[in-house]
């Protein structure tokens, strides 16, 4: 992993269109600025990982279960 | 060809029903390929191809949450292929326990799957007002 120390108001550059900006520094939090296309998908890590345990949990369904849910809709 | 599964029975279904998601579910990425079982019902599966025990409950999106609205720009669903949205499906995965009045839907990562490229996807909506874990009956009062 590449690993830069950088300073409020100043940036890094992934490829040649996305700018990553450190905005503010309080306490533990960073606040961050990202300047990217609209193609590209900009997403907090964890939810990759929340959402990945959801349809883990889906998978788990019992048919009996989800035919009592349907006739109820 | 004869998809196996631990749900509804050998399935016979042709290379045309077969959907291909390119990038796999979130959380299993190396399985691509799914039939959709009971399409037309309240609630279909989608049914790995390669793998008989892997199926996701889904249900139509507007059937649980009227208005539901995807938020994001064209140039993401270019995994599709072409697009018409008159067939295109938006799904919602589904969470179903032993008691299903609990059960909930994802509203933040909705599957979306082109009829007419026969290829699929799972999206991430990161907004506040979708919830991962949505009821979609209310909860009952006192119990």
């Amino acid at each position: 992993m590449l690993v830069l120390a950088r300073k409020v108001d100043e940036s890094l550059m992934i490829g040649d269109d996305v700018e990553v900006k450190i905005l503010s520094i309080d306490g533990d939090t960073v606040r961050i600025g990202v300047q990217a296309p609209r193609s590209v998908v900009i997403l907090r890590g964890e939810l990759y990982a929340q959402v990945a345990e959801e349809n883990r949990s889906a998978t788990g369904a019992a048919s009996d279960d989800v035919d009592r849910l349907s006739s109820m809709l | 060809m004869l998809v196996r599964n631990t749900r509804f029975g050998d399935l016979d279904v042709s290379e045309e029903q077969i959907i291909t998601f390119p990038k796999g579910m979130i959380g299993f990425e190396r399985v691509e390929r799914y039939v959709l079982v009971n399409p037309t019902d309240k609630i279909s599966w989608l049914q790995a191809v390669d793998d008989a025990s892997l199926a996701f409950p889904l249900v139509q999106a507007p059937l649980v949450y009227p208005g539901y609205s995807l938020y994001v720009e064209n140039e993401l669903l270019e995994p599709l292929g072409e697009v018409d949205e008159a067939m295109m499906g938006i799904y919602l995965v589904l969470v179903v326990p032993g008691d299903p009045r609990n059960a909930t839907v994802n509203l933040k990562a909705p599957v979306v799957i082109s009829l007419k490229s026969r290829r699929g996807m799972q999206l991430l909506i990161d907004r506040p007002e979708y919830s991962v874990r949505h009821r979609i009956m209310p909860a009952e009062k006192g119990a």
